[in-house]
């Protein structure tokens, strides 16, 4: 399924329930097995994979969908993360795709790339200055859905076997260590 | 427990090995190499080398949970997720269940542990420094505890020996703080860690910065060659056990030496209870173990005996090992339990670089600089406190983990290049021995096999609190002294465990009045039980002692073999 086909069933999705294929899922390494896949709803999966596809988006490289990363989203927010945790990404994409809904008129898989960064920065700056305000009066309070979410995306690419192997340059065994070599042009970055 | 002659017969050893960490696998190669029929214990399971290293090979996305821990992992190792990298699905199975091995913590204590064959050298830092003269005189120097009853001189020409057989890659700097030894070729600083170095050389005489010194092997002999081992390979994946040997392990090295004898007999699960000591002869005859399995208790029996469980460990066994002569445990000079040491670190600095962009580096070296003591040797200590700390760190390109502002493809362009160079350095502090920072064993709990738990009561004292501050500032003061940007220091809260580095407890000194071991790691007046990991140490330095537990085993060894062929035990 390409990219195109794949957000348009992405947006039709949002607030209904039609999962996701197998195939958004494909890559995920040897432990994670799509039975793993029970802790988000339809809805929720489907909002998990827009984000993260709109946070790490595929260029010239693989995006966060075709590297895998919404599953792993799932059984690490499943298995990982603490309650009071679990449940900040649970409101927050519902938050999110609320008020991409509010702001747009859309959810964000159809918006042009510029919206999304442009939409995204927003919204990051005003769940910021909310936890600002919470934190006055209530004390401390943790991170934001989309900073615990962007962390996340990030974490999840990089570790992946498509983000690893094609976004960065992996070696298992790289057999020597030279101190300082030039950064020739166009040399990807160590995924490791 | 009764048994046959046979039985007695198949019970009896010439030499008792208890542990296979960093310590037990040099006793259980030197006694083996010297014609010992050994039985070595092993309180865990058996991890073979190469084949058991389940994960060795594991790519990021093969490991569950991208190597994140779990939250029913955190549960069932709270402690051992106290440093916060030991308890990942990469080599979490090779760190303790907390819940089948407690311990009660008067005050906090981290206590990190790995119940399995090779014992914790399998997951160790392999940083390897010798003590200095200063060091093994500074006790007596400031009236602080007992002296060393050794000195450098007696303990140089073993250290010379375990670094030849183990392999440590370093540089000659000729240092009196940090002896040279015999080192294979050391792994380069990278252009931000010369910077570095430049800059502090040319601002305080008496400072300087140096490759790490670490037990891996860049030009490998032809004995570490027979043995299966080869060259770093620079995967920085050492802790979950290496393949081609390369780093110091006990299944990589001393272990396979004794094997290789044909005179080892290697038991896991095999938990020592005691040491049993005859009165009427006056010495040891055995131990006493439980099977972790089973739980039935065993007796073995041999002319020799090396406790090397480990720091506390061993103490807690030499704790229950109770006769007419040691009613409350094999030691008469009240000392037994006390003067627990390790390092104290969590404090330094960081900063980032504007310059070399046009640099990289490749391979992951398992290794990093590092800045010997300089305070309270060239330079006077700025606060109230006596000894010194090093620095270990590293200067290098930052990774994907970095902050990165932003979203969609400009942020992804970003996380997929290279980061500024990075540089920061973490203090390791001496820490003082102190009588009341004890060890003891619970009066009314006990674990899973019926043996009684351990007890920590110790802190950090006001010497410790005191040097923290220096530690801080000069690592702030040195990264501004090469022009970095961004520099900020760091401090967190240390509690004593945390630097993995438990020293004390059972030490060594000149006389039974005052210390647990003699000069040649004999209990007092059991001459034929010895015990020279961690707890032998009479002070901590404040560099990783590692290999000063492996000089002083070899050197214990070849006394005990020489004492048994004279008939003295």
């Amino acid at each position: 399924m390409d990219r195109r086909e794949l957000l348009k069933m992405i947006a039709t999705t949002v607030g209904g329930t039609v999962a996701l294929p197998e195939s958004a899922f494909a890559r995920l390494g040897e432990p994670l097995e799509t039975t793993d896949l029970n802790y988000f709803s339809d809805a929720q999966r489907a909002q998990t994979a827009m984000i993260a596809e709109a946070i790490i988006p595929k260029t010239d490289t693989p995006g966060a969908i075709e590297a895998g990363v919404p599953g792993w989203i799932e059984v690490i927010v499943k298995d990982c993360f603490p309650p009071e945790n679990q449940q900040i990404i649970l409101d927050g994409l519902a938050d999110l795709t609320m008020r991409c809904q509010k702001a747009h008129g859309k959810s964000i898989a159809e918006l042009s790339p510029e919206d999304q960064v442009a939409f995204l920065t927003q919204y990051q700056k005003d769940t910021q200055g909310e936890r600002w305000k919470r934190s006055k009066t209530d004390g401390w309070q943790p991170a934001v859905f989309i900073d615990q979410f962007k962390d996340l995306v990030k974490v999840c690419y990089c570790s992946s076997e498509v983000g690893a192997t094609q976004a960065f340059e992996y070696h298992l065994v790289p057999g020597k260590w030279v101190a300082d070599m030039p950064l020739e042009p166009g040399q990807k970055a160590w995924a490791i | 427990m009764n048994l046959s002659i046979k039985g007695k017969a198949e019970h009896t050893f010439d030499a008792i090995v208890v542990g296979s960490g960093i310590s037990g696998g040099w006793a259980a190669k030197e006694l083996t190499e010297k014609g010992l029929k050994t039985l070595v214990l092993e309180r865990g399971h058996d991890i073979k080398h190469i084949s058991d290293y389940k994960t060795t090979n594991s790519a990021p996305w093969q490991l569950q949970w991208l190597n994140k821990p779990s939250r029913e992992m955190l549960e069932q190792q709270p402690k051992q997720a106290r440093t916060g990298y030991t308890v990942r699905p990469d080599a979490s199975y090779l760190f303790v269940d907390d819940k089948d091995h407690p311990y009660e913590e008067k005050k906090r204590f981290d206590w990190m542990r790995g119940y399995h064959t090779g014992g914790r050298s399998l997951m160790w830092g392999k940083q390897s420094y010798r003590l200095s003269q200063m060091d093994m005189e500074a006790n007596a120097k400031d009236g602080i505890a007992i002296p060393w009853p050794i000195s450098y001189n007696e303990l140089a020409p073993w250290y010379s020996y375990v670094e030849k057989f183990a392999g440590i890659s370093g540089s000659k700097e000729g240092l009196p703080q940090l002896p040279d030894g015999e080192f294979q070729p050391p792994m380069d600083l990278t252009p931000a860690e010369l910077d570095l170095k430049a800059a502090i050389e040319g601002k305080w005489k008496g400072r300087t910065l140096i490759p790490g010194r670490v037990a891996h092997l860049t030009e490998p002999t032809k004995e570490q060659m027979a043995l299966g081992r080869a060259t770093c390979q620079y995967r920085n994946l050492c802790r979950r056990g290496c393949p081609y040997g390369a780093y110091f392990s006990s299944q990589a090295t001393t272990l396979r030496a004794a094997e290789n004898t044909g005179k080892m007999t290697l038991r896991p699960h095999s938990i020592v209870h005691s040491v049993i000591f005859d009165d009427k002869q006056e010495k040891a005859i055995g131990v006493r173990l439980i099977d972790e399995i089973t739980m039935e208790t065993i007796d073995y029996y041999a002319r020799i005996i090396f406790l090397n469980a480990s720091t506390v460990a061993s103490t807690a066994i030499l704790m229950n090992s109770k006769s007419e002569r040691y009613p409350d445990g094999m030691d008469e000079s009240g000392s037994l339990g006390g003067n627990l040491m390790d390092h104290h670190l969590k404090v330094g600095a960081s900063a980032v670089l504007d310059t070399h962009q046009d640099r990289i580096h490749f391979g992951r070296r398992p290794n990093g600089f590092y800045i010997p003591r300089y305070r309270n040797l060239h330079e006077k200590g700025t606060g109230d406190y006596i000894r010194g700390f090093g620095y270990q760190g590293g200067g290098m390109r930052a990774g994907w983990s970095r902050g990165i502002p932003g979203f969609g493809a400009d942020f992804k362009k970003a996380l997929t290049s290279f980061g500024p160079w990075r540089i920061g350095m973490t203090g390791f502090g001496e820490c003082l021995p102190y009588d009341n920072n004890r060890i003891s064993l619970s009066k009314d709990k006990t674990d899973k096999w019926g043996l009684p738990i351990v007890v920590a009561d110790a802190e950090y004292q006001e010497n410790e609190k005191n040097m923290r501050k220096d530690m801080k500032d000069d690592a702030v003061e040195m990264l501004e002294s090469m022009g970095a940007k961004n520099v900020r220091g760091n401090e967190s809260e240390c509690p004593i465990g945390l630097g993995i580095h438990e020293m004390g407890t059972a030490r060594m000194g000149s006389t039974p009045k005052e210390s647990v071991l003699n000069k040649h790691n004999q209990v007092w007046g059991a001459k034929n039980v010895f015990c020279t990991d961690g707890s032998a140490m009479v002070s901590a330095g404040c560099t990783n002692p590692s290999l000063t537990y492996m000089a002083l085993t070899a050197r214990a060894a070849a006394f005990a073999v020489s004492e048994m062929k004279k008939g003295n035990i």
